[in-house]
């Protein structure tokens, strides 16, 4: 289905090619998934085999690629776009329409199907990822994995013989991430070759029929996916987890006791307007020091009970305390630190410093603290560079810093591992486990279970707008397994998908 | 309520009898009642008033007709006070400045935003697809209609990021420190806004959209029965409204 022979890549403007010399030969009706470092090369092997790479970001590209037989090279991207489908990592940003009708039918118009044909193809893709009840929904209302699937369905309409998948689930919680998964399965029987870059590898154990890892812009291994089982292999690699959940590690608030309490939340009740709450009645008291992951379902009611916290929204009913004093929403509002998955929309400043800088007029920082700051987030040598033009694990380090120079006592961290590879991940977590070493409260909400299990010491399990269960480090295991379904058959899976935790 | 209605901008409801009407005739509907707006005089203004006060009932606009309603009063009676007491000028027509403010505002509102609500932007392209209008003005506009959420939904996220760290999150912070939320917010915005362009003009070209030769539609725009009946209804209801202004002093 897809052979690549001899590619070699690199972008306008670069001396060292981002690939170099890849050969890969992948056979018709599998799954293949392609992982790696960050920045290893996986979305441009994606953007040269969907002819993006040369045609629009305008690289040079040597080698050849052939997509049923047909040598892309020479072909318009029209000409491609019929043998290759692409979803990409954001779903926000690949929709055209407002409907989600429209958005399927966008491309077969385009295509020049007739009416009786457009109408067969839009069905068996809404049926195919099963979004029928979906069709006439606004697209910009729907959740993240109803975005991706929309974005899936697209693309199984064109009935291309290759898909590729950047990060599909990049943005999906793990109950969309498994329903994901049955449409793979679906797609599989189909006899269609798909192609998924990934660095959540979980839960494609029982689908990929072959790895390529990719390392430096060439390929470190091709072949049997079985090979990361191998604990050696990941970590030299630097890949997450694949058979096994993650091992829980102590962390530095664990050995710790007596801490002080720092914010004590009372029958907190809130939404969006007064007739409709999505958090019900919450009670909380967390400590100084701590690292806490709020888990839980899309729509469980986590980002709500962050923008209750934060002031964001006002509540309805509650009180929320901050070192012992209750404060009002207004109050509220700088005194807990937040930083969401999307750091850019964080930054307004022209330097990085200068980013530091921009304080409110009752909190100003000094330049000695800023550049102390930069320092402490090892951003020093970045300190004049435009924040828009910072990687983004460097964004990231820079919105925290941002935060914590406010000396907030507390933050929130929506989603921060979002699209992050191990390294990073790992990164990202000895940075928390810092935070807390200074005393600071952290509050992560998040999806991924393995920066829970690196750091958290404590998961609230969040449903219906209210914390369901709290759960200590000794009781992670259990609950970290059956959320990635480590254990189970399908049958338990289906059920526990359809009465349990996730939905 | 705003973002109630830019949701509702992308909601299909194929349960709405106006939904159901084909663009081209909505759009003679609101060319027809602006005319009258312009031309006619307080009576055919205030019966126009009503009709588009009933067909606020029955498209869900009734909480905006009645909001705009109450508005351009409030703003008639602050002119009104201006002008006599402040001013020392009373006006001169206030009772056609009544009419003009509430009556003519009012219904163009509401006509306006019927015609936004009811009219998906699919089927907006595929009628002015088939009036020949060519694509250098349709894409345009579909991109500028498709971009208004995404803008709205950044311009919100924009704006609690600036309030979780203080930079503005004040009302009064507009005019104490417009040149930080000029530079650090419309910045950020368009900042954002490129960037998710070039990523569109790239999801577009994979998936063929530069592809030469005919393209169809799904949903072709074609004038039907109910087109005609409403035409029909709304050309009746203008010749009773210019008789009743010939009629009535």
């Amino acid at each position: 289905m897809l052979k690549i022979h001899d590619l070699t890549f690199t972008y306008p403007g670069q001396k060292i090619p981002a690939l170099s010399s890849v050969n890969a030969d992948i056979t018709p009706g599998k799954l293949v998934l392609v992982t790696g470092p960050s920045g290893s090369g996986k979305s441009t092997l994606l953007h040269c085999i969907n002819g993006l790479a040369t045609q629009h970001y305008g690289g040079s590209a040597e080698g050849e690629i052939s997509v049923a037989g047909r040598e892309i090279a020479g072909k318009s991207l029209w000409q491609i776009s019929e043998l290759v489908g692409t979803v990409f990592q954001n779903p926000n940003t690949q929709f055209f329409q407002l409907t989600v009708e429209d958005e399927i039918v966008f491309g077969l118009e385009h295509a020049g199907l007739d009416r009786a044909t457009i109408e067969r193809q839009l069905i068996r893709a809404l049926q195919d990822v099963e979004i029928e009840h979906l069709r006439h929904r606004d697209l910009f209302t729907l959740s993240s994995g109803e975005k991706q699937k929309v974005a899936l369905a697209s693309i199984l309409a064109m009935d291309q013989p290759l898909i590729l998948l950047d990060e599909p689930t990049a943005n999906l919680d793990i109950a969309a991430i498994h329903e994901l998964k049955e449409i793979f399965k679906k797609i599989k029987k189909q006899g269609r070759t798909i192609l998924v870059s990934e660095h959540r590898l979980w839960y494609l154990r029982e689908l990929a029929d072959q790895l390529i890892v990719i390392k430096d812009g060439q390929i470190a291994y091709d072949g049997q996916p079985n090979i990361l089982k191998s604990t050696e292999f990941r970590d030299a690699i630097g890949l997450r987890i694949w058979e096994q959940s993650p091992q829980t590690k102590m962390t530095i608030s664990c050995l710790k006791k007596h801490q002080e309490t720092i914010l004590k939340v009372s029958g907190l009740t809130g939404g969006p307007s007064r007739k409709k709450h999505i958090v019900n009645n919450i009670d909380l008291t967390l400590e100084t020091g701590c690292c806490v992951a709020l888990m839980g379902h899309n729509g469980a009611g986590k980002t709500m009970l962050s923008r209750l916290l934060t002031g964001l929204q006002k509540e309805q009913q509650g009180s929320i305390t901050i070192n012992g004093q209750a404060l009002k929403t207004r109050q509220r509002i700088g005194k807990l630190a937040c930083v969401t998955q999307q750091a850019d929309q964080q930054l307004f400043s022209d330097t990085v410093l200068d980013e530091l800088l921009i304080h409110p007029d009752d909190a100003p920082a000094t330049r000695q603290q800023a550049e102390q700051m930069l320092k402490q987030y090892d951003l020093s040598q970045l300190a004049g560079r435009h924040p828009q033009t910072l990687s983004g694990g460097e964004k990231q380090r820079l919105a925290i810093a941002a935060a914590m120079i406010a000396n907030p006592g507390i933050i929130i961290l929506d989603e921060p591992t979002s699209g992050m590879d191990r390294r990073r991940m790992e990164l990202l977590a000895e940075q928390i486990v810092t935070l807390c070493r200074q005393k600071v409260l952290v509050i992560l909400i998040t999806h991924d279970v393995e920066l829970v299990a690196s750091c958290a010491d404590q998961i609230l399990w969040m449903e219906n707008g209210t914390v369901t269960e709290t759960i200590n480090r000794n009781g992670f295991e259990v609950l970290l397994n059956d959320l990635m379904k480590m254990n189970s058959t399908n049958e338990r899976h289906e059920h526990e998908i359809s009465n349990c935790l996730l939905k | 309520m705003i973002r109630g209605y830019i949701q509702r901008l992308g909601q299909r409801n194929p349960n709405c009898p106006f939904e159901r009407l084909d663009p081209r005739c909505k759009l003679l509907m609101l060319l027809i009642v602006t005319a009258m707006v312009i031309v006619g005089d307080g009576v055919a203004c205030a019966g126009l008033f009503v009709a588009v006060g009933l067909l606020a009932c029955f498209s869900r606009l009734v909480k905006l007709f009645f909001i705009t309603s109450i508005f351009s009063i409030i703003l008639w009676c602050v002119f009104f006070v201006i002008f006599n007491t402040v001013l020392k000028r009373p006006l001169d027509d206030p009772r056609a400045m009544f009419f003009g403010m509430v009556f003519r505002g009012t219904t163009l509102t509401i006509t306006g935003v019927w015609f936004a609500m009811t009219t998906k932007l699919r089927d907006m392209t595929a009628a002015l697809e088939a009036w020949k209008i060519p694509a250098v003005i349709i894409l345009p506009l579909t991109i500028a209609v498709r971009f208004i959420p995404t803008l709205l939904h950044e311009s919100l996220v924009i704006r609690d990021s600036m309030r979780l760290r203080r930079i503005a999150y004040r009302r009064l912070d507009l005019l104490r420190k417009p040149h930080l939320i000029g530079h650090s917010y419309l910045a950020l915005v368009t900042i954002r806004s490129l960037k998710m362009a070039d990523e569109l003009a790239a999801v577009a070209e994979t998936r063929g959209l530069a592809r030469p030769g005919i393209k169809n539609t799904y949903r072709p725009a074609c004038f039907k029965k109910c087109d005609y009946y409403a035409l029909g209804l709304l050309t009746s209801l203008t010749i009773v409204l210019t008789t009743l202004s010939i009629v009535l002093p």
